[in-house]
């Protein structure tokens, strides 16, 4: 055990607090048929028993009974059939429930929910108060009998529920270690009582749960005692996954729910709209009332999708992803501006200024809990920032969102590679972690103009051969006279520096192919496309001067330089599978 | 084409009439070269001839506080951005403003604080005047890379002398002298001050320094061959 504590991804997963309602098929199919609860009843699937209440268990009725011997162990049995679809909806009163006293709630499965323990835990002062006023409001708020059950991970805290007790922090492994192996088939997802019988997962893993017990070790301690490394080589993947379930580790924080569909609003808009005013008009209630609908669940909208139906029946999408979640307001000013978009897209190209939009509907593809979105005391988010925000929102509007960018300092080795650009409100995250060291790197200063596509150049030697690479990241000979694109002029060389290697990931067939990287200044002819770019900045060191009446004066060097000083423009040279191209110019 | 002009009252204390906040700074070596010793709220100041000058022009406001955006401009370094002192998360960044370049820049004077402009040259005199008049009333700073007729200032940056290429491959590009001028309206004679571009560190140096940082041989990036 000591051997797989110290294996990677072994850190102690989260405190989870699961809510288990028993029977659950049974307690929903009962409320539906409006069976009253002191009845035995049983939910069965091709005649054979899933889900029984409690007052049928007494009277001695068993999962995997066949249905004549449960209806002559209990002869007032209600015999009643699976439906999945009345499982998830019944329980979304209980989840809703559940989530009326704290958000994040992560539905497993119809039944089963869980929560993480931390935040809950703080606001009601312990697990036990938080086990208590769950247990409390879901039963006074559904009549549904459920129970509590809070330890470290998900699986821990399932069985905990199964048996209403609070593991303390750290001990779910010894939870765990007497239970029986069978405890692996209840693992939130495989358990069979879940979908009818016919879980590839639940099938798998009773496979498994036989095989350990043949194996003679029956509990989970037995199972978890055996080195992680042993049971990779041995048995499959799902084996290892259960194991590191026996072990009491969790790969799997709960995840916020998913949105529930009711949170969508529509508003049908007859007369159809084909104003931009009137659906300002029309885009401000109907932002209003998402709101309305999202706080009334305690959330915030992070992701909005604004979808509109056209005269013509044409459906109109697009989804708007903010780094920081809505407010009515900045809602509507999207809703609208995308509006505007659609219309003003659709009627000068069309001609004819008849269409109209004839339903609008909001979708919150992603939110988050409203707690969020509470402003800060001192006003994080200056008036300022919050001005250029929504500058910057407008011209997405005109331009489309992957038109604004903003930059990302991140990890890598080329200029281009060093500063990713996202689309202005995506969250800015690296795409390579600026941490690591990144050899062959060249220190500031870095190229001030990046061109978008590399230009191809050319190098030649002193001798106006090409200059190519040589072993061990060298150059076949220093160069000297350089060209930008196929048949322009060449420019001698004045000065250069490197070679500079870069491996690339030579086991990776999809990677870039690494290059050499060489600084070179020169003096340009006229006829360079370089900095071509940036036209206007035409004016730069070139042999022609721009307008400076004596190029000759500007470029001579400075008395004062030595002779390691260089006249001229500078370029960063890449050498990639034999060709050459300009990576940066340092203008 | 034009986006409604909002109806605003004309004598909201708007930030060019505020006196405390009617400058941005601008880094050292530049400040004697402007008129107003930085970047003064509502003024166009047009660059001339090189990338690295425009990206120290506006790094020290950047990295004061203000909001820039970079229009039109899609071969600009922003590794070199980073390194000239610009803050990226405050930095916005429109390399194609599509066929309404006009009304992208009125927008983002609106709400930025200076607004850096490539590909302008080719604009109207109409559309130049209206975005420059946008420019004073709003209170940001313009900077149109290029010839912009009616600039208040322009600075141009010509020759380049690169130090730290020892000869034969060895040393790497450190820092390059480059010669400034800055011409203003209303000023007679221009000013012109040397000074490095980048500089070793990739911001703006004064010339005074070169001698002494540029020419020692440390921390050379690994090289092989």
């Amino acid at each position: 055990v000591s051997e797989a504590a110290a294996a990677p991804g072994t850190t102690t997963p989260i405190r989870v607090v699961a809510l288990w309602c028993p029977d659950w098929p049974v307690v929903a199919a009962c409320a539906e048929s409006g069976i009253p609860a002191d009845r035995p009843a049983a939910v069965l699937v091709a005649h054979r028993v899933v889900a029984c209440s409690a007052t049928a268990r007494a009277q001695g009725v068993r999962r995997g009974l066949r249905r004549r011997e449960a209806q002559a162990r209990c002869p007032d049995l209600a015999v009643l059939g699976r439906d999945a679809d009345r499982d998830a909806r019944a329980f979304e009163v209980v989840a809703a429930a559940v989530e009326e006293l704290t958000p994040g709630v992560e539905v497993i499965r119809p039944g089963l929910v869980v929560l993480a323990a931390r935040g809950p835990a703080r606001y009601f002062g312990s697990e036990e108060a938080v086990a208590e006023r769950l247990v409390d409001h879901v039963a006074g708020r559904t009549r549904v009998e459920c129970q509590v059950g809070v330890a470290d991970g998900v699986f821990a805290a399932a069985l905990a529920a199964r048996r209403s007790v609070i593991v303390p922090p750290g001990g779910s492994p010894a939870f765990l270690a007497p239970r029986p192996v069978t405890e692996l088939e209840m693992e939130p997802g495989v358990e069979p009582d879940t979908a009818g019988a016919d879980v590839p997962g639940a099938t798998a893993r009773a496979e498994l749960v036989g095989l350990l017990r043949r194996l003679g070790l029956t509990t989970l301690g037995d199972f978890a005692g055996l080195p992680a490394a042993d049971v990779a080589s041995r048995f499959d993947a799902a084996a290892v996954r259960a194991h590191r379930l026996a072990r009491g580790l969790d790969e799997r924080p709960p995840s916020r729910r998913r949105v529930p569909d009711t949170l969508t609003v529509e508003v049908p808009l007859d007369p159809p709209v084909d104003r931009v005013d009137a659906a300002a008009f029309a885009s401000r209630a109907l932002a209003e009332r998402l709101h309305a609908a999202l706080g009334g669940a305690g959330l915030a909208c992070t992701r909005l999708g604004v979808q509109a139906r056209t005269t013509t029946g044409d459906e109109l999408a697009r989804t708007w992803r903010c780094a920081e979640p809505l407010t009515p307001t900045a809602t509507a000013d999207r809703v609208r501006w995308q509006l505007e978009g659609w219309l003003s897209r659709r009627g000068p190209e069309r001609g004819h200024g008849g269409e109209g939009l004839a339903a609008l509907r909001l979708v919150p593809e992603e939110v988050v809990d409203a707690g969020r979105l509470q402003l800060g005391l001192w006003g994080e988010t200056g008036v300022a920032d919050e001005r250029a925000g929504r500058a910057l929102v407008r011209v997405q509007g005109l331009l489309g969102p992957e038109e604004v960018l903003t930059g990302v300092p991140g990890g890598g080795r080329g200029p281009a590679e060093r500063v990713r650009t996202v689309p202005w409100g995506d969250e800015r995250t690296p795409a390579l972690d600026p941490a690591a060291p990144w050899p062959g790197t060249l220190p500031a200063p870095s190229p001030s103009t990046v061109p978008p596509a590399p230009l191809p150049a050319r190098v030649l030697d002193a001798r106006g051969r090409p200059v190519r690479a040589a072993p061990r990241g060298g150059l076949s000979a220093a160069p000297a006279q350089v060209a930008i694109g196929e048949d322009a002029g060449s420019a001698p060389v004045r000065a250069w520096g490197g070679p500079w290697p870069e491996e690339g990931r030579w086991w990776d067939p999809r990677a870039p192919a690494g290059c050499l990287r060489v600084q070179v200044v020169c003096v340009p002819p006229v006829s360079w496309p370089a900095a071509g770019t940036t036209d206007d900045l035409d004016d730069g060191p070139r042999a022609d001067g721009g307008d400076d009446p004596d190029p000759a004066a500007d470029l001579a060097p400075d008395p004062a330089s030595s002779s390691a000083d260089a006249v001229g423009l500078a370029l960063l040279l890449a050498l990639r599978d034999g060709r050459w191209t300009v990576e940066g110019i340092y203008d | 084409v034009w986006p409604e002009p909002e109806a605003e009252p004309e004598r909201e204390p708007g930030p060019a009439r505020d006196p405390e906040r009617a400058l941005l700074p601008v880094a050292g070596p530049l400040t004697g070269l402007l008129p107003w010793g930085g970047l003064r709220r509502g003024s166009t100041v047009s660059v001339h001839g090189s990338t690295a000058l425009l990206l120290a022009l506006v790094a020290e406001a950047s990295r004061s506080g203000s909001w820039c955006a970079l229009v039109g401009l899609p071969g600009v370094g922003l590794a070199a951005a980073d390194e000239a002192g610009l803050d990226l998360a405050r930095t916005a960044l429109v390399p194609r403003p599509g066929p309404r370049p006009a009304s992208v820049a009125a927008t983002l004077v609106d709400g930025l604080d200076v607004v850096v402009l490539g590909g302008a040259s080719a604009w109207r005199a109409g559309d130049r005047q209206r975005l420059a008049a946008r420019v004073r009333q709003k209170g940001a700073v313009l900077i149109p890379v290029g010839a912009w007729p009616g600039a208040d200032a322009e600075l141009h940056a010509t020759g380049g002398t690169w130090s730290g290429l020892l000869g034969d491959g060895a040393g790497r590009l450190r820092s390059r002298r480059v010669h400034l001028r800055c011409a203003a309206r209303g000023r007679a004679r221009d000013l012109t001050e040397d000074v490095l571009l980048p500089g070793p560190d990739g911001r703006v140096g004064g010339a005074d320094a070169a001698g002494v940082v540029t020419r020692v041989p440390v921390d050379l990036p690994a090289r092989t061959g």
